[in-house]
C-alpha cells in the first residue's frame, strides 16, 4: 500500500445556477494578460451542448486521455514519442483558433474621440489578436442556456447513444431541459499531460496532487494541449508556454480555498482530502468501461482504517493532513454516500473532480400535466426522466446507468424524505420503503441533506494545512525560502544559485 | 434641458448625450452605505483604492459644485431669493384621507386647496451663498424637528447635541454643527440618528409608537437599547439593521427578517386605510377599472396595443411579441457593456427568437436582424432558440447603444436603438391616484411606476451591417 494525500473536489450540479461567478473569479485572478484572452481555466457549460473549446468531448478528433486494449499497458490516444514525432509539423488533434474563439474587445476609445457629428457614436468590437475589426461569430460560452437548439445542443457528443425517439423529445419544447457543467483541470490521479510532456514540464505535486507546468521547462510542444483528454491546457501565444488551472495554490498554501470555490454563488462546491493507494493507479483504469466507477473507487483508502493511517504515517502524510482527510467532504460525497462521479471515467486519466449529478432536469417529469409523488411509481419518474438516464450516464460513469440511477433514487430518497418531514402530505411507511428501495437510512439522509442546504464555509472546505517546508527542502534551504507561498520544487529564488 | 450634467464611471449613453461629464469614483474607490431587500446587513462601500485618474466620490463631487455654487453667489444671487416647493401628498401624513374622490381643480370641479386637492405648495428662501456651508453642515431643522417615518416620530436634540461633544464639527455665521466634510462622517451621521444602526433612537421610535397603539412595543428595542454602530464597526464585520418600527421584521435573537411580523405579532395597524391586510380597494378609480378586487388581466393584442399602426407589415417581416426581461450578463444597464461579460455572452445584446418562427423568415442563429415598430428600431444579432415559446422575442434589458450597434436602414440609416426604442411609456392610471389610504406617495412605496412593455414588433433579416 503506497497512501498518497489528494486534494479533491467536489461539484454539486443541482446547486449550480450557470452564473459564471467562477469563470469571472478565475479569469481576473489568473487569465486576465496578453496571450491568456482565451484561456477559460474554469468554464461552465451548458448541457445539452457542445461546451468550449466546442465538442472538446470529440476524442475521435482530438485523441485525449488513455486507450486500453485488455492488454496490460494503457496507451495514450495520441503524443505517445512515436506519434508526436510523427506530428511534429502538422498535428491534427490540437485544437484550433476555431475551436476555441477569435478574443475581441471593442474600440472604447471611439466613444470620447468620435468627431462631432450627427448620430451616436458606437464601439466596434475589434480582434485583441490582430486589432482589426471583427465579425463575432464564437465565444467561450457560446451556446450559453440554449438547450434545445439545433446546432447547439443537437451536436452534444453524450446524445450520440440516445434513441431517435429520445433525442427528438429532448427538444420538445415542453420537455426541454438543461443543466450546467463548470469545469476546471481534474487534477487527475493518471494525468496524460504528464505523461505527453515531452519536456518533463508537467508534474503532479506529491503532497496534494495538484497538476503544475514548470514554467522555465515549458518548451512549448503543446503535447499537453493535445493529450488532456477535457482541454485544460492552453497554450499562451505571447510566452510560448502552456498553462492551466493551479488550483489557487498560493490560496491553498495560505489556507483560502480556490478563487472559484470561494466565490461560487451557490455554493455548490467542496473541497477535501482523498487518499488513494498509488499501488493502484494506473491498473484501476485497466477494467471495461462500465467497471471503471467501482475500480476507481476502489484505489481510495478509508482514513478512519487504522492500517491505512499507518501507512500513510509511514509515507510522511502529517497528522494534519490526515486529520482533514477524516472530516473531508469529498470523501463522504465519493464513498460514503456514493453521490459524486468524475466526469467522462473512460478517458481512462483518473480524474479527481467529482460531480454530483443533477436530480432536477430528472425529477422534472409531468405525467398527463401533474407531478407524481406517489411510492409506488416512484421511480417509474426516474425511468420515463426528461433527461435520459443515458445522457447522465454517458457523462458521469462511462454509460454505467445503474451508477447514475443508484445515485438518483439517493438523491429523491433525500428530497422525499424532507418532504415527508416538512410538508407532511406523505405515509411515514412509503417514505421508509424510498429509503430502503434507495439503499439509504434516516441518518444518512439528514446528514446529505446537512451536507448540501446548510453547510458552513468551513464544512464545505476542509483544507489540509500545506506544509511547504518539506517540499522544499529537497531542493533548497526552507529558511531562505521562508514566506515564499506558491513556489515550486523548483523555486526562482535559488539561494544556491 | 439647458444643461446635462452627468456623475459616471463609463461612458454610456447617458454620458454621451450630456454636456458636461464628470467622472465618478467607482463601488471599492469611495466610502458610502448600501442597503438592500435581499436581506438585513448593511453594505458599507470602502475606499479600497484612490478613484481612478481625476474621478471623485459621488459626496465630494456634489460638495465641489455646492462650493462653486458659493463662490459664484455674490455674483448672480447676492440676497436670498424666495422659490416655490412642490411636494406631493405623502404617506403618513393626514393627506391619507385628502382625495377619496377624483376632482380636478383645474377644471373647476373643485377649489385649489393646497396638500388637500392638489400638491402641497411652499414658499423657501434659498441662499445660495451658504450653499456649501450648509453641505457639511448637519442643520438646525434636523435638531429641532427630530425624525418621522411610518407614523412615528422621536426628538434627537439631545443625541444631536452629544455628537458634537466627541465628533467633527463645523462652524460657520456664529453657530456650530456636527460635520459631513467628509464622506465617512456623513456616513457616521446617518448612522447614528437612523434607528436601524443606533438603538437608543430604535427605542424612542417604538416609544413613539406604542402612544399610538396604545399597546407597550418598547420591549422589542430593549436589549438593543445600547447598540450604536459605526462605519468602522460594519468595515470590521457585517452588522444587522436593528428592529424597528420604521420596518416590520422582528431581527431579535438572530431571527431571519420577514415583513409584517410586527403588524401580526405586536399588533400594529398595517398601512392601510383600514389598518388591515387589505384586498378590497374602493377607490372609484379602481371600481371604474375593474381592479378593486385582485384581477387577471391578459396581455394586450395588437390591435389593441397599436404598436404597428404607421409601420408597413410584409416585407419580409415576422410580427412577433415583444418583451424585455432581466437579463444574464448585465444588471439593467451596468456591466453589459465590460468585455468580460460581452465575451461569455454574445459580444452584443441580442434579441432571442424561436427556431421554427427563425425558420418563416429565414433566419439562422447569429444572423443579424432589424428588429422595429411605430415607436423605434433596434439592429441586433438573433439567438435562435426552442426555449422561446412562438410567437414572441425577448431582448434583457437595458442595452447600451455605445457597443456595436449598426445603423438602421428602416430608419435612413440612423444608429439604431434599445430594447425601450420599441416601447412606449403608457402610464396605468391607476398608478396615479393618490392622497387615499395606502394609495399615498412615498418614495419606492406607492407611485407612478411598472410601465408595462409588453409590445408587438416586426422582425426580419438585416443583410448589411453598417457601424
Amino acid at each position: 500500500m503506497d497512501v498518497r494525500a489528494h486534494v479533491s473536489v467536489i461539484f454539486h450540479l443541482d446547486k449550480c445556477i450557470g452564473c459564471h461567478t467562477c469563470s469571472v473569479a478565475c479569469k481576473n485572478v489568473w487569465t486576465d494578460r496578453p496571450g491568456a484572452e482565451y484561456m477559460w481555466w474554469n468554464n461552465v457549460e451548458t448541457k445539452p451542448g457542445t461546451g468550449y473549446p466546442t465538442r472538446w468531448e470529440n476524442q475521435k478528433k482530438f485523441n485525449g486521455g488513455w486507450k486500453w486494449d485488455g492488454s496490460a499497458k494503457l496507451e495514450m490516444r495520441c503524443q505517445s514519442k512515436a506519434d508526436a514525432f510523427l506530428k511534429l509539423f502538422y498535428n491534427p488533434n490540437q485544437p484550433n483558433l476555431d475551436d476555441y474563439y477569435e478574443p475581441f474587445t471593442y474600440k472604447y476609445d471611439d466613444l470620447f474621440t468620435a468627431k462631432l457629428g450627427d448620430d451616436q457614436p458606437t464601439a466596434i468590437p475589434i480582434s485583441l489578436i490582430t486589432g482589426e475589426p471583427i465579425e463575432i461569430k464564437s465565444g467561450p460560452n457560446w451556446d450559453d442556456d440554449l438547450s434545445g437548439s439545433t446546432i447547439y445542443a443537437e451536436n452534444d457528443l453524450n446524445l450520440d447513444n440516445l434513441t431517435e425517439e429520445e433525442r427528438n423529445q429532448l427538444f420538445e419544447v415542453e420537455r426541454l431541459t438543461m443543466f450546467y457543467l463548470p469545469r476546471i483541470c481534474n487534477h487527475c490521479a493518471n494525468p496524460t499531460c504528464v505523461a505527453g510532456c515531452p519536456s518533463g514540464a508537467i508534474y503532479k505535486r506529491g503532497e496534494d496532487g495538484i497538476v503544475l507546468i514548470n514554467q522555465e521547462k515549458c518548451r512549448g510542444w503543446r503535447a499537453c494541449v493535445a493529450a488532456c483528454p477535457y482541454k485544460k491546457i492552453y497554450y499562451n501565444w505571447k510566452t510560448g508556454k502552456s498553462e492551466k488551472c493551479v488550483l489557487c495554490f498560493p490560496r491553498l498554501e495560505t489556507g483560502q480555498p480556490p478563487a472559484c470555490f470561494h466565490s461560487c454563488v451557490g455554493r455548490i462546491r467542496y473541497m477535501g482530502v482523498m487518499l488513494y493507494d498509488a499501488d493502484r493507479v494506473p491498473d484501476a483504469m485497466k477494467v471495461p468501461d462500465r467497471a471503471l466507477v467501482e475500480s476507481q473507487r476502489m484505489a481510495f483508502l478509508d482514513p478512519n482504517n487504522p492500517e491505512v493511517i499507518a501507512a500513510a504515517r509511514a509515507n510522511g502524510i502529517s497528522e494534519e493532513f490526515l486529520d482533514s482527510a477524516k472530516n473531508s467532504p469529498a470523501w463522504k460525497y465519493i464513498m460514503e454516500w456514493k453521490l459524486a462521479l468524475p466526469l467522462h471515467i473512460e478517458y481512462r486519466t483518473m480524474p479527481m473532480l467529482f460531480y454530483v449529478p443533477p436530480l432536477l432536469p430528472v425529477m422534472g417529469k409531468s405525467v398527463h400535466g401533474t407531478y407524481n409523488h406517489e411510492a409506488k411509481n416512484f421511480f417509474t419518474c426516474l425511468e420515463e426522466s426528461r433527461l435520459p438516464v443515458k445522457y447522465l450516464a454517458s457523462l458521469f460513469s462511462a454509460g454505467n446507468e445503474q451508477i447514475v440511477e443508484a445515485v438518483m433514487r439517493k438523491l429523491m430518497a433525500v428530497r422525499y424524505y424532507k418532504r415527508w418531514q416538512s410538508v407532511g402530505d406523505m405515509n411515514e411507511n412509503d417514505v421508509d420503503k424510498i429509503l430502503r428501495d434507495a439503499r439509504t437510512t434516516r441518518e444518512e439522509v439528514e446528514q446529505i441533506y446537512a451536507m448540501t442546504a446548510i453547510p458552513t464555509h468551513f464544512q464545505r472546505f476542509v483544507l489540509p494545512p500545506l506544509q511547504r517546508e518539506e517540499a522544499i527542502e529537497s531542493t533548497c534551504s526552507p529558511e531562505a525560502c521562508k514566506g515564499c507561498t506558491g513556489f515550486s520544487l523548483d523555486p526562482t529564488f535559488n539561494p544556491r544559485a | 434641458m439647458d444643461l446635462v450634467v452627468d456623475l459616471n464611471f463609463r461612458m454610456d449613453t447617458s454620458a454621451l448625450y450630456s454636456d458636461i461629464v464628470l467622472p465618478a469614483a467607482t463601488f471599492y474607490e469611495k466610502n458610502d452605505l448600501n442597503s438592500t431587500d435581499m436581506h438585513s446587513f448593511i453594505h458599507p462601500l470602502q475606499a479600497a483604492v484612490t478613484p481612478c485618474w481625476e474621478s471623485k466620490s459621488d459626496w465630494d463631487i456634489f460638495k465641489g459644485i455646492a462650493a462653486a455654487t458659493a463662490a459664484m453667489a455674490p455674483q448672480y444671487f447676492p440676497d436670498p431669493v424666495k422659490d416655490i416647493l412642490v411636494s406631493p401628498l405623502m404617506h403618513d401624513t393626514p393627506a391619507e384621507l385628502a382625495q377619496p374622490t377624483v376632482k380636478d381643480w383645474a377644471k373647476g370641479e373643485c377649489d385649489l386647496i393646497p396638500g388637500k386637492t392638489a400638491p402641497n405648495i411652499k414658499i423657501v428662501t434659498r441662499d445660495f451663498s451658504q450653499v456649501y456651508n450648509r453641505f457639511i453642515s448637519l442643520g438646525p431643522n434636523f435638531r429641532n424637528n427630530g425624525l418621522s417615518m411610518h407614523g412615528t416620530h422621536y426628538d434627537v436634540d439631545d443625541a444631536y447635541d452629544a455628537y458634537m461633544e466627541t465628533h467633527p464639527t463645523e462652524k460657520w455665521g456664529g453657530k456650530q454643527y456636527p460635520s459631513l466634510r467628509v464622506d465617512k462622517d456623513a456616513c457616521n451621521v446617518i448612522l447614528h440618528f437612523a434607528p436601524e444602526t443606533n438603538g437608543e433612537m430604535a427605542w424612542r421610535a417604538y416609544e413613539s409608537e406604542s402612544i399610538k397603539t396604545g399597546i407597550d412595543h418598547t420591549h422589542l428595542a430593549k436589549d438593543t437599547r445600547a447598540v450604536r454602530y459605526t462605519f468602522d464597526d460594519l468595515t470590521t464585520q457585517p452588522r444587522r439593521t436593528l428592529t424597528t418600527p420604521f420596518w416590520t421584521g422582528i431581527t431579535n435573537g438572530k431571527r431571519t427578517y420577514a415583513a409584517y411580523c410586527q403588524n401580526i405579532e405586536e399588533n400594529i395597524p398595517f398601512r392601510t386605510l383600514t389598518g388591515r391586510q387589505h384586498l378590497y380597494l374602493d377607490h372609484e378609480t379602481y371600481i371604474a377599472f375593474g381592479e378593486n378586487l385582485p384581477t387577471f388581466k391578459p396581455r394586450g393584442e395588437l390591435r389593441q396595443t397599436r404598436d404597428l399602426v404607421q409601420t408597413p407589415k410584409g416585407g419580409g417581416g415576422l410580427v412577433l411579441n415583444y418583451l424585455t426581461p432581466h437579463g444574464k450578463w448585465h444588471i439593467h444597464s451596468t456591466y453589459g457593456d465590460t468585455q468580460r461579460m460581452k465575451t461569455l455572452s454574445r459580444g452584443c445584446y441580442p434579441v432571442w427568437v424561436n427556431d421554427k418562427d427563425a425558420d418563416l423568415i429565414g433566419i439562422e442563429d447569429n444572423d443579424w436582424i432589424e428588429v422595429f415598430n411605430d415607436h423605434g428600431v433596434v439592429c441586433t444579432r438573433a439567438i435562435v432558440s426552442a426555449r422561446i415559446p412562438t410567437g414572441i422575442c425577448l431582448l434583457y434589458h437595458a442595452p447600451e447603444r455605445t457597443l456595436g450597434v449598426p445603423k438602421s436602414p428602416e430608419r435612413g440609416m440612423k444608429r439604431a436603438g434599445v430594447h425601450n426604442s420599441l416601447t412606449r411609456t403608457r402610464m396605468k392610471p391607476l398608478f396615479m391616484i393618490g392622497g387615499y389610504g395606502q394609495f399615498t406617495y412615498a418614495f419606492n412605496y406607492w407611485g407612478p411606476q411598472g410601465v408595462n412593455r409588453d409590445t408587438f414588433v416586426i422582425v426580419r433579416k438585416l443583410d448589411k451591417v453598417v457601424y
